[in-house]
């Protein structure tokens, strides 16, 4: 009987995810058609482009990829109540330390040399992380507003190393770059007329060993209790401060990681182009809609994707501005909220 | 209990069904409307060959991808790329309407890609256009040049139209680059001999060549005509073309500090400039400039501070490009946009003092007809004219000469180029 | 260059001037609201749709003071959605917070899109400085003060009265009791949710205050994500002033200070190319990062921030 409950709980609430991102999509669709687009072409546009036009299929796993690993690292840190709003900046900062180890770190053999750029980008996010976890755990200081603060200098941070430090020799084009990778640093595809990289079963091999680690140890359990009750974890003798390090610094390494995986397996340099991005909310969206579980949000990452890239397909076949995208990513996020509440309302003990 | 409970699992599987069905049905209506993209076709047809039971199967396979030889340019399918939106009055505006105005000419199929801030968000969409068989696409800005040099050599049948570039590495990459200097010039003698503080401020975007060969232009042009020495104020900014309140803030403290004149090199500074300059009170009367559009023409409301408008031609490039396209003859095609060619003029503000309106007028013709060649060597003194603070280029004896056939251009300034990739044999 | 230093002095105070303003009225509000225990991190969301309908509403008048009435309307309305989804339903504030962010986003520029789609504006008539000719009379007086605009000096006049209120109302009493002790406050008859719900209505109207303010005195345009952030600040700000007024136009101003100073360094010592100017841009969001050592160990949020209540 209980069992059953908590099956059907969870089809109530993967049910509201769907409506609401039906919702979303409903309200994109509106403001194409508002623009003098054709519905048909929206339609396929949205659903069929990613997969039928070049380069949609890699993108869908180049930001699966991308949103899968912030993503469990936001869950995490969620799991705990903790939020990382800094996700953007982690990344931003664990892309450019692959350039700062490949630059300067070159004279290492090229194996040893490939593992450290990512090694190295992940160690950047979990730097970028720690003072914000150290403030929040030893000072109580709200981690939402010092990774704010960091998420902006971090841009300016990396901005200054891409015209400095990391800056590719020939440019002075004043849209500052770095170098290119060369091909035996990128991460190649699997087989190479399909577009997916060693990455994609990489994140998927951490996102079971997360769930491993996470879902199916006494830590979910203590995590859980952090993020619901300081005063009951204390009661129960869990390490708040443990829980909140823990969950903190691996969200920040998984957000640097993922800079290395999309920076080494799509973009292969890095520029401004993608300071401006908004995949740290995005993550955020997955990591709820996956409702914080390690598996969950590989799903909700992928859907994602896809539907990411559809939507800005059909804003530019329409002729609309890709902006719209994060209105319907907006409407989305709400509905899912709301799905939760009434989930949780009918459930509610 | 088991009433209710059964109730709610009923209304929830009715519930799943609806959105299945619901999504069945769109996903149905989106193949019933495919995309226009690459096709496949392919032809099988049996024969019997002799007397034998044996059989020949051949498959012919032919793919249809996008552009047959046209012959009329409404019947192109463009695509531009924006660094920023047309919002901006200025670049992208001005890149906008043109390429709009041609499409409402002639009848040609046009998708705009906005904000995209480097090559590799341009290619997204670049590569998107050349699966629904687009046949040009135009990349709008000098941060593209790297990214319309790949793709051009990814899609030898598409014209990668690339503006404010040098450098063509396939036949297939059509150059419009710029050279803002004649018209930097002609507004900085204007300058020089409009203002009263003989303090001038300039306000930026990236180290490119052809920002800062506006700059130099203009600072130039001061020199040429201020009567007393000049105090220049030059500033670069991050995230320029985007940072509009960066560029007000700049200005208005330029205006502050006793400027009564702010250079301004595009798109969003210009928002920025243009503002800080109209906040700015009456008496004294303060001045500043914009570039790519004629804001006399657009804005007239900003005519009381306007010094003048660089104004940049590109509906005649585009045209002449897409001309040339259709009629296929446009193989390592450019076009230089610079005063000689016509293609750039200096509109004066209407509010200037009609001397000096017209003494910009006769040293823009003067410029035109090859009178008087503008170039940055350094003076006999040795103090160049240029007073553009960068650790990238030097601004003594800059030499740029463009190849017609495609190429690396050469000159004390082809390093800056260094980065693109080699040239290919691609006829 | 030869600039004196006097003029340096007076272009970073009167900038600071300038931008203070949009951070006090927002911040005005959010301590209001957090007080009472409801944070709203869809504040820029908010800014951003105030400040798409000022210019729009704008240019379509040209009457400024009917952009700021319309302006405020547009932040009331998607204000009380959000009251509604984080005091009535319940929601998780952060989580709403940020949705609505995401929606103002991108209906912000969706809208002005379909509005003026080649991108050409009239131009923005802007509300006129305090004293109409400022520039005749002294200099810095003229530069520093009587350049503002009246809504300049109504945020320094609402920091004044939120903090009269705040602590020496009982209206002021009701708030804080409902952000540090909702189940006492219930207790004594007072309607806890109602309070919250006004509280964040009335920060969602600052916010439109803000977004107005923004217009004109930040950018003359609108473009695509234009706030870029500044709208997250507050929160910081917030956070570092320990939710007191004061402490807000404290933090608002050294921000700005901080910001105009490294921007007329960047400017007069003629960097040139970015690289460096980066480094300096850095320094406002360092300097609120160096609060914390100062400000924020002493810091207690409202007790029951971010916790929703339900009645019984």
């Amino acid at each position: 009987m209980r069992a059953n409950t908590q099956g059907l709980r969870w089809l109530r609430a993967t049910a509201y995810n769907v409506l609401a991102i039906g919702l979303g999509i409903l309200a994109g669709l509106l403001v194409v058609m508002y623009a003098g687009g054709n519905l048909g072409v929206a339609l396929s546009s949205l659903f069929l482009n990613p997969i039928e036009l070049a380069g949609g299929s890699k993108q869908i796993f180049v930001r699966f990829v991308l949103f899968y690993t912030m993503g469990m690292g936001v869950g995490l840190a969620l799991k705990a109540g903790l939020w990382n709003i800094g996700a953007q900046g982690q990344l931003l900062i664990g892309m450019v330390m692959v350039f700062v180890v490949y630059g300067f770190l070159a004279f290492l053999p090229w194996p040893v040399l490939y593992v450290a750029m990512i090694l190295g980008a992940a160690l950047g996010g979990l730097l970028w992380i720690a003072v914000p976890t150290i403030l929040r755990v030893k000072f109580g200081a709200n981690e939402i507003v010092v990774t704010i603060l960091l998420n902006v200098v971090a841009i300016n941070f990396a901005f200054f190393m891409l015209s400095g430090p990391i800056k590719s020799a020939g440019t002075a084009l004043g849209f500052p770059h770095s170098v290119e990778l060369p091909a035996k640093f990128q991460i190649p595809s699997i087989v190479s007329s399909v577009p997916i990289t060693y990455a994609v079963p990489a994140t998927i091999a951490m996102g079971i060993i997360l769930y491993l680690l996470v879902e199916r140890t006494p830590f979910r359990v203590r995590a859980n209790t952090v993020g619901e009750s300081h005063e009951t974890a204390k009661y129960a003798g869990i390490s708040i401060p443990r829980v909140m390090t823990v969950t903190m610094l691996t969200a920040g390494a998984l957000a640097g990681l993922a800079g290395a995986t999309y920076l080494m397996g799509y973009r292969y340099e890095l520029d401004i182009g993608s300071f401006s991005t908004n995949y740290g909310l995005v993550a955020i969206i997955c990591a709820l809609v996956g409702r914080k579980h390690m598996l969950g949000i590989g799903i909700a990452s992928f859907f994602f994707a896809y539907m990411t890239i559809g939507a800005e397909s059909m804003a530019l076949s329409a002729n609309v501005t890709t902006y719209v995208v994060f209105a319907m990513e907006g409407i989305m996020m709400f509905g899912i909220l709301l799905g939760n509440y009434l989930t949780e309302r009918k459930y509610a003990v | 209990m088991y009433g209710t409970k059964r109730k709610g699992i009923t209304t929830l599987v009715i519930a799943l069904i609806v959105i299945i069905l619901i999504l069945l049905a769109v996903a149905a209506y989106a193949f019933a409307y495919p995309s226009t993209s690459t096709k496949t076709v392919t032809n099988t047809s049996t024969k019997t060959v002799g007397t034998g039971t044996g059989t020949v199967t051949s498959t012919v396979t032919t793919t249809v991808t996008g552009s047959a030889p046209v012959t009329s340019i409404g019947a192109l399918k463009v695509g531009i790329i924006l660094p920023l939106t047309p919002t901006d009055n200025s670049w992208n505006y001005n890149a906008y309407n043109a390429i709009y105005k041609i499409k409402n000419q002639t009848g040609l199929t046009l998708q705009v890609a906005e904000n995209k801030a480097s090559g590799t968000d341009a290619d997204v969409p670049a590569q998107q256009w050349a699966s629904l068989g687009y046949n040009v696409v135009i990349f709008m800005g000098g941060q593209y040049q790297a990214e319309a040099n790949t793709f051009a050599g990814q899609h030898p049948k598409i014209m990668s139209v690339c503006v404010d570039c040098t450098v063509a590495n396939y036949s297939n990459v059509y150059r419009i680059w710029l050279d803002l200097s004649g018209g930097g010039f002609v507004l900085g003698a204007m300058a020089g001999m409009v203002s009263h503080t003989h303090n001038f401020g300039l306000v930026g975007g990236g180290d490119i060549p052809s920002i800062w060969e506006g700059h130099e232009g203009f600072i130039a042009g001061v020199m040429y005509t201020s009567p007393a020495t000049p105090t220049i104020t030059n500033t670069f900014e991050a995230f320029a073309w985007a940072d509009v309140q960066g560029a007000e803030t700049t200005a208005t403290n330029d205006y502050t500090n006793g400027a009564d004149v702010v250079f301004s090199s595009g798109d969003g500074i210009d928002v920025g400039v243009l503002g800080a300059a109209l906040a700015q009170p009456s008496t004294p009367q303060v001045w500043a400039s914009n570039v790519y559009t004629n804001l006399t023409a657009i804005l007239p409301a900003d005519n009381k501070i306007l010094l003048g408008s660089i104004v940049v031609d590109y509906y005649t490039p585009f045209f002449k490009a897409l001309e040339q396209f259709a009629s296929n003859n446009w193989h390592w095609g450019y076009t230089k946009v610079d005063m000689a060619s016509g293609l750039i003029a200096v509109q004066p503000g209407p509010n200037l003092p009609a001397d000096v309106k017209a003494a910009g007028l006769a040293l823009q013709s003067d410029i035109v007809e090859g009178a008087t060649i503008i170039s940055f060597a350094s003076t006999s003194s040795g103090a160049p004219y240029c007073f553009v603070n960068s650790g990238a280029s030097s601004c003594a004896d800059n030499t740029l000469t463009v190849p017609s056939g495609g190429g690396m251009p050469t000159g004390n300034m082809a390093a800056l180029f260094s980065y693109l990739p080699p040239v290919s044999s691609l006829p | 260059m030869t600039v004196p230093l006097s003029d340096v002095l007076i272009g970073v105070f009167s900038t600071t001037l300038t931008l203070s303003p949009f951070y006090l009225f927002a911040g005005m509000g959010e301590v209001v609201s957090e007080q009472s225990g409801v944070a709203n991190m869809g504040l820029e969301g908010i800014m951003l749709m105030s400040l798409m309908t000022t210019f729009v509403v704008d240019y379509m008048t040209g009457n400024p003071w009917v952009a700021l009435l319309a302006a405020i309307g547009v932040a009331g309305v998607i204000g009380a959605f959000f009251a509604l989804a984080a005091i009535r339903l319940r929601l998780d504030q952060i989580a709403s917070g940020l949705a609505i962010y995401l929606i103002g986003l991108g209906l912000s520029f969706v809208i002005f899109n379909v509005v003026y789609p080649s991108g050409l504006t009239p131009n923005y008539i802007p509300l006129p400085p305090l004293v109409t000719n400022w520039n005749t009379g002294p200099r810095a007086l003229g530069l520093i003060f009587l350049k503002q605009n009246v809504m300049a000096y109504v945020s320094l006049v609402l920091v004044v009265v939120t903090a009269f209120l705040l602590t020496r109302t009982s209206l002021g009493l009701r708030v804080k009791a409902v952000g540090e002790n909702p189940k006492a406050a219930d207790n004594m008859g007072v309607n806890v949710n109602k309070v919250r719900f006004l509280a964040t209505l009335f920060a969602a109207l600052t916010f439109g205050v803000a977004g107005f303010y923004f217009a004109g005195n930040f950018v003359p345009g609108f473009q695509t994500d234009i706030i870029a952030g500044r709208g997250f600040i507050v929160l910081a700000m917030i956070y570092f002033a320990n939710w007191k007024p004061y402490r807000v136009l404290f933090a608002a101003l050294s921000f700005n200070i901080v910001y105009a100073a490294q921007s007329e360094y960047v400017s007069l010592s003629g960097f040139g190319v970015a690289s460096f100017s980066t480094l300096f841009n850095m320094l406002p969001y360092v300097f609120l990062l160096a609060l914390i050592p100062l400000f924020g160990r002493k810091a207690r949020a409202p007790k029951f921030l971010l916790k929703p209540y339900k009645k019984g």
